[in-house]
């Protein structure tokens, strides 16, 4: 994969596109603003035919990072699309209706960050009990551990 | 009948004849391969107290407790929680504190407190601010890692006069008063509290 | 929905986040729909992984599978060396493929019989237990113990292999190669599990796609991925391998795939016991002194498919982000596709097809009638339904 033509065509296919840049051996970070999320997707899915690979929400200092990530088979590349929302308000568009697998990482994200998934088929709780509080998200950085 | 069933039947046969691969563990007696991962064993000679199993050990199984009122540092392992992975063998810092066994294994109990074993060492004290500085053990082996070097060290001369007793008590005895002073240096002190006399001498 | 049947798999998996129950919904024999609840065994690992350093996190991930406990510090250790652009010894690449390939062997080994109880074939259950002991022994003479072997660290391996050992482990390497073989045979000879298996569980290679299912999953149904080879790890670009995969896409092709997949691995071993002769003894290990800021995304290929780490670094202590997905994650929805169409006594067959760690899901399987709430089969009683399929086919097949 000849990388630096790739991220020229990739850019001038998607001018949204905010910064494509490589992050590791064989590891391409490609940042997005949230509104064009699906129409990359769809195009990394299903004309490239690349394989889903898993979605990696994060609280970081800039607000919630997600990263889709993606595999090229044919040449061992992991194609990562990042997102980065508001803290405010973290909203956005759902993958599954593109990529079908993604219903189960959504809700995952959904109970442990407090992400919303906008057009999820089913949004409902994952991983977490019925009595579990609503509002609490152990893996954003305000979450305080109870005590025993 | 077709072939495949002799192949089958020939390997039943086999094992009919031949012994189960298990062993009957509870009732005989089991010995695990060398080189088994197996209960720690602490090294009294060895073990310096140096804290340094603690500090890697994944499971938090191995803590200690620092008594500067009595002057003694309690480590506990406990093997309720231990998960076997060997980090406080690859870490320690005489190579030959701890090891894991390969032939003690059998730790299941009714008690879990049972599975609690605890150790002791000496303190060494600062004289000045009573700050907790290590173990004895674990200085004295750093001197000897230092070899002749260590006797630049006023820390190690006072360990070893402790020992020998080559000076009495009105010789060495000084009493640390109003502010620490260049004199103060003869006494076991902290780093911290050395280097401020140190400053204070270069000022 | 109300006059189907409700038939309840499950409730739990020991993986990482594949806890799972399925409710069946079954009119009459037939499953019309799959729903899966999870959540029974969340144990918040990733969350755990943050607060351990670089170096304990091995064997925090090591026991989040106690079946492939090499996959999973496989994949963080590709990740983690990945921040710094750690190069290990060669000698340590071949040690770290000779334990994932072990490891394969002996998972495929628990697979098979496993399949084998669920289809009433016992004693298949019980033999490849059985060849699947001197793997375990051999487990515990290189690295120590049967299971998670703590062996891998930043920058190598913790043990070596000496020639005695790898001599032992060639002997034992010739046994389980002509068990194998006998398996193979068992298996593919059968007229009664080509009946059973055949045409059951069928996922295609656009349901593949979908779900984005991984290992000898995809590659039962044509799906030609492999990481090992796709991009390479330790020692697998170093030597001679092919990926083996199959077409129909149903349970008869997953078998088939594990079970060659078995040959290969004996043939992996093999060549990295030959390599190992030509390094250095005791060159393991690089020193790996603080891992920077930055991103790691690792991949590897455990027994059931790819297991992928994605690791954010601060420059501190720990990792910042731990992200996990073991291959069960993607792979059990499949099931949704899988076990659909097919009858009760197929769905176990389809659902073990998978290989989830399904230990606990076996444990606790319940048919109750879905209007009534009334308890009507156990767990042991759907193993025995799939048992008596078979007896039937038996009887048909005159065998």
């Amino acid at each position: 994969m000849d990388i630096e033509k790739y991220i020229d065509d990739i850019i001038t296919k998607f001018p949204k596109i905010i910064d494509a840049e490589v992050v590791n051996i064989k590891r391409l970070m490609i940042y997005i603003p949230k509104n064009s999320l699906l129409e990359i997707a769809e195009y990394l899915f299903k004309n490239l035919g690349y394989r889903y690979i898993i979605v990696t929400a994060m609280d970081s200092k800039e607000g919630f990072e997600i990263i889709y990530h993606f595999s090229d088979d044919s040449s061992g590349w992991i194609v990562n699309l990042n997102v980065m929302l508001d803290r405010d308000k973290p909203e956005i568009e759902s993958l599954t209706p593109v990529v079908y697998g993604a219903e189960w990482i959504e809700r995952e994200i959904m109970d442990l960050l407090g992400i919303k998934f906008l057009n999820h088929p089913k949004p409902e709780r994952f991983l977490f009990a019925e009595d579990w509080p609503e509002g609490k998200y152990p893996l954003r950085r305000d979450y305080v551990e109870e005590e025993k | 009948m077709r072939y495949p069933k002799l192949r089958e039947l020939k390997e039943a046969i086999t094992s009919l004849f031949s012994k189960p691969y298990t062993s009957k563990f509870p009732a005989g007696e089991f010995k695990p391969f060398a080189g088994f991962r197996g209960k720690p064993i602490v090294d009294e000679d060895n073990c310096v107290g140096c804290e340094t199993c603690a500090n890697v050990c994944p499971s938090n199984a191995i803590t200690f407790i620092d008594d500067a009122q009595t002057g003694i540092r309690t480590i506990s392992r406990d093997y309720g929680t231990c998960i076997f992975c060997g980090e406080c063998e690859e870490h320690c810092i005489t190579g030959k504190g701890v090891k894991l066994s390969d032939e003690e294994y059998e730790l299941a109990c009714f008690d879990r407190s049972v599975l609690i074993e605890t150790q002791e060492r000496e303190l060494l004290i600062c004289d000045n601010c009573g700050a907790i500085i290590t173990t004895k053990d674990h200085m004295r082996f750093i001197h000897e890692k230092l070899g002749p070097k260590a006797y630049s060290s006023i820390l190690n001369l006072n360990m070893l006069n402790e020992r020998l007793q080559l000076a009495r008590e009105e010789d060495i005895k000084v009493t640390i008063q109003d502010g620490l002073k260049r004199k103060d240096m003869f006494n076991t002190l902290c780093p911290n509290c050395n280097r401020k006399i140190q400053i204070k001498n270069l000022m | 929905m109300g006059k189907k049947t409700l038939v309840p798999l499950g409730p739990y998996h020991p993986l990482l986040e594949e806890p799972e129950f399925f409710k069946l919904y079954c009119d009459g024999e037939i499953v019309k729909e799959v729903i899966w609840e999870t959540g029974y065994n969340h144990r918040g690992i990733e969350k755990l992984c943050q607060s351990k350093t670089f170096e304990q996190v091995f064997y925090v991930v090591e026991r989040i599978c106690g079946i492939c406990s090499t996959s999973h510090p496989f994949a963080y250790a590709n990740a983690v060396e990945s921040i710094p652009g750690v190069e290990i010894p060669e000698r340590a690449k071949y040690i770290r493929s000779i334990v994932g390939e072990l490891e394969r062997i002996h998972s495929h080994l628990l697979w098979v019989g496993l399949a084998g109880h669920f289809l009433g074939y016992n004693t298949l259950f019980m033999w490849a237990w059985k060849y699947r002991e001197p793997v375990l022994d051999m487990f515990e003479i290189i690295t120590g113990n049967r299971n998670n072997y703590a062996m891998f660290t930043i920058g190598g391996v913790r043990r070596d292999i000496s020639p005695e050992q790898a001599t032992q482990l060639l002997n034992v390497l010739e046994d389980v190669k002509v068990k194998t073989t006998m398996l193979v045979g068992a298996v593919m000879d059968d007229p009664v599990i080509h009946a059973r298996l055949k045409g059951v569980g069928i996922l295609t290679a656009e349901d593949i796609h979908d779900f984005g299912a991984v290992g000898p999953t995809a590659r039962a149904s044509g799906v030609d991925i492999d990481v090992r080879r796709d991009d390479s790890y330790a020692a697998y670009d170093m030597i001679d391998w092919k990926v083996i995969t199959a077409g129909s896409g149903d349970v008869f092709a997953k078998a088939e795939v594990r079970l060659l997949e078995m040959y290969e691995s004996i043939s992996i071993i093999k060549q990295c016991l030959e390599a190992l002769k030509k390094t250095e003894a005791g060159d393991i290990k690089v020193k790996v002194k603080e891992i920077p800021p930055g991103i790691g995304i690792g991949h590897a290929e455990a027994p059931r498919g790819e297991v992928f780490h994605f690791v954010k670094s601060d420059g501190g202590n720990s990792p910042v982000r731990h992200k996990i997905r073991a291959p069960s994650f993607t792979c059990i929805p499949t099931f949704r596709r899988s076990c659909v169409g097919g009858t009760i006594s197929d769905a176990a067959i389809a659902t073990a097809a998978v290989d989830p760690c399904y230990c606990c899901t076996e444990r606790m399987s319940h048919v109750y009638n879905y209007n009534t709430g009334k308890h009507i089969m156990s767990a042991a009683e759907l193993i025995k339904l799939s048992q008596e399929k078979t007896k039937i086919l038996k009887a048909k097949l005159k065998v």
